[in-house]
């Protein structure tokens, strides 16, 4: 877990030129690029209750508002409420596990064991919303079939005699039936608001009145038109879940199995999985003006061998670069060796032009040595990674070019 | 950073057939009722109260040091008015850190929860989960799969990365390694 290994230390330089953790990151084999989460087309592949985990098609997440109505939440500290028994009655109520809050409390009577229908607050307004609604409803279809009716190439043949004219086979008739009369029909008016000079008075008490004041924030947020008596219980908004394209090719980068609890991928494209990654093996201490060591492990999640050199970048001059390059070969991921617990992997062992620097070889891991004489204090390491993995493109016959990754080591404690 | 390596004294731990690595004076109560599925580590002074009921835990579970795990209690209106406790299910790969009190119903498999956290009882964590350190979690939460928990009372605040899952089999199996006796070959590089 990211936390664990204090993953988000060390960034990785996206196409884009975002800079991003690496278990954050994608790798189209298409574009043979990195994509980060700014790079990437996100698109709902369903909607499902976080509570209950049922999930709900676009269309029923739309009429429901995109909310569950089994599952509900407290309006004062947002727990998610459970459904509670009485003994004697046998009818259920809805109680808060933190704050103690029940819909008991809020005046509304027990219901029966399988309704959800508890009592959602009302807008007082929803009428004349409905109304303005439908007047602007009205509006687009009216335009929409003038619009139509412009643009509709006009047959030649139209006056003459054919036998799709009396029949109406096609529909072609009840949708220029529909499109008169969309045209034809009156347009609906709404009362539209006027102003007037007749403002009510503020009441006397309204700047000694608390009332307002002791509602916490989400509360106001969650339920603005209720007052501070009448507290609802407050319907559960529901979870998108993501999949995730290639903003370039549009191929799917992610997306998880059917099933809405799955955690399975039917299509995962992760950069972990294809680019080495670089950890710290230990906390670093640098002294101003001597030479130093830097301990990083790289590690290849991939399964096939992969070529890396890595080449640490003064750029900015921060440090005096002292082992120039390092060229390392790295054994694939093998789960096997791990379960039986092998140190060494089956597979051709990691091999180095510059075998001083290396600390030590474990299976897909290498240890590495990176010494450097530090001219200022630096919290950030900078490092240029060249890899040749074949996993980098989709084409089959092509042989594995060499690629190249930025990544910044944080150095911090 | 690379996990550290973890030495401990061969006299404190016991190693099982399976991999299991058990601190000897951990307070391990009603044994019939755990199972450890291979390669989980106990660390010192942890609680299991397996006397309440079972509690199954999957393989390469790590318990941090002073966490305790008791199932939770619950009254059904159909078993009359005495209650009974519910199984706790651990998944595989689940890492519970230090001094967090876990009175769970499941912990699916690939889940972090980090230092001091406290679940409550019979609450639901689907997989690769992440509670932060020093979370409370109400009774019978539930939370769905990729959920960064935190707060008190917590709350989903986040989703964890997509490859959780391969980070957690990787941390475990590496925190499995590296917690190994004084003997131990590994133990000597140090």
């Amino acid at each position: 877990m990211a936390s664990l290994y204090q993953s988000d230390r060390n960034k990785y330089e996206c196409s884009c030129g975002a800079w991003d953790s690496l278990g954050l990151l994608y790798f189209c084999r298409h574009c043979s690029v990195t994509r980060c989460s700014s790079c990437v087309l996100v698109e709902l592949d369903c909607f499902l209750c976080q509570n209950c985990l049922e999930s709900a098609p676009v269309t029923e997440a739309r009429l429901k508002k995109n909310r569950c109505f089994a599952c509900n939440f407290c309006p004062f500290c947002a727990t998610v409420l459970t459904k509670k028994t009485c003994v004697n009655s046998g009818n259920t109520f809805l109680s808060c596990g933190v704050c103690r809050w029940s819909t008991r409390d809020a005046g509304i009577p027990d219901q029966s064991k399988t309704t959800t229908d508890w009592p959602m607050p009302e807008n007082p307004l929803s009428k004349r919303l409905n109304e303005i609604s439908g007047h602007f409803k009205d509006l687009e279809t009216r335009e929409k079939a003038r619009k139509e009716k412009d643009t509709t190439k006009r047959r030649t043949n139209f006056g003459g005699f054919d036998a799709s004219k009396f029949s109406d086979r096609f529909g072609v008739q009840k949708m220029i039936q529909a499109r008169k009369k969309a045209i034809e029909t009156p347009a609906s008016t709404v009362e539209s608001h006027v102003a007037t000079a007749d403002v009510p008075a503020l009441p006397d008490d309204v700047f000694e009145s608390t009332a307002a004041i002791q509602l916490p924030l989400n509360v106001i947020n969650k339920q603005p038109l209720v007052e501070e008596t009448t507290l609802l219980p407050v319907r559960l908004p529901l979870k998108g879940r993501k999949a995730i394209r290639c903003r370039k090719c549009e191929h799917h980068l992610l997306k998880l199995d059917y099933s809405p609890n799955a955690i399975n991928y039917k299509i995962s494209a992760f950069a972990r999985n294809t680019i080495p990654e670089i950890r710290l093996s230990r906390g670093v201490e640098l002294v101003v003006g001597q030479q130093s060591s830097i301990l990083l492990t790289l590690l290849n999640h991939s399964e096939n061998g992969m070529q890396i050199i890595l080449t640490p970048d003064a750029d900015d001059s921060a440090f005096e670069i002292v082992t120039e390059s390092i060229d390392i070969t790295l054994s694939p991921l093998d789960a096997a060796d791990v379960l039986l617990g092998a140190e060494e992997s089956k597979y051709s062992a990691a091999s180095s032009s510059s075998s001083s620097n290396i600390v030590f070889q474990r299976r897909n891991r290498v240890g590495i040595r990176l010494d450097l004489c530090p001219k200022v204090d630096f919290k950030c390491l900078p490092l240029s990674l060249k890899f040749k993995n074949i996993h980098t493109t989709a084409k089959l016959e092509t042989s594995a070019d060499w690629k190249m990754v930025k990544v910044r080591v944080g150095l911090d404690k | 950073m690379d996990l550290p390596l973890i030495v401990y004294s061969p006299e404190e731990y016991i190693e099982t057939s399976t991999g299991n690595k058990v601190y000897k004076k951990a307070s391990i109560y009603g044994s019939q009722n755990i199972v450890l599925s291979g390669k989980c580590v106990l660390q010192k002074d942890c609680i299991l109260r397996g006397d309440l009921a079972p509690i199954r835990m999957g393989k390469f579970g790590i318990i941090g040091e002073n966490s305790v795990i008791r199932p939770s209690f619950k009254n059904f209106i159909n078993k009359g008015p005495q209650g009974s406790f519910i199984h706790v299910k651990i998944g595989d790969h689940v890492f519970i850190g230090k001094s967090c009190i876990i009175m769970a119903g499941q912990i699916s498999s690939y889940c972090h929860i980090g230092d001091g956290a406290i679940l409550g009882q019979s609450c639901v964590l689907k997989e690769c989960c992440e509670v932060q350190a020093e979370a409370v979690i109400a009774p019978d939460s539930v939370f769905p799969p990729f959920s960064l928990i935190g707060g008190n009372p917590a709350r989903v605040i986040g989703s964890t990365a997509p490859c959780t899952a391969d980070m957690m089999i990787e941390a475990t199996q590496e925190y499995y390694e590296n917690f190994v006796p004084k003997t131990s070959a590994r133990a000597a590089l140090m």
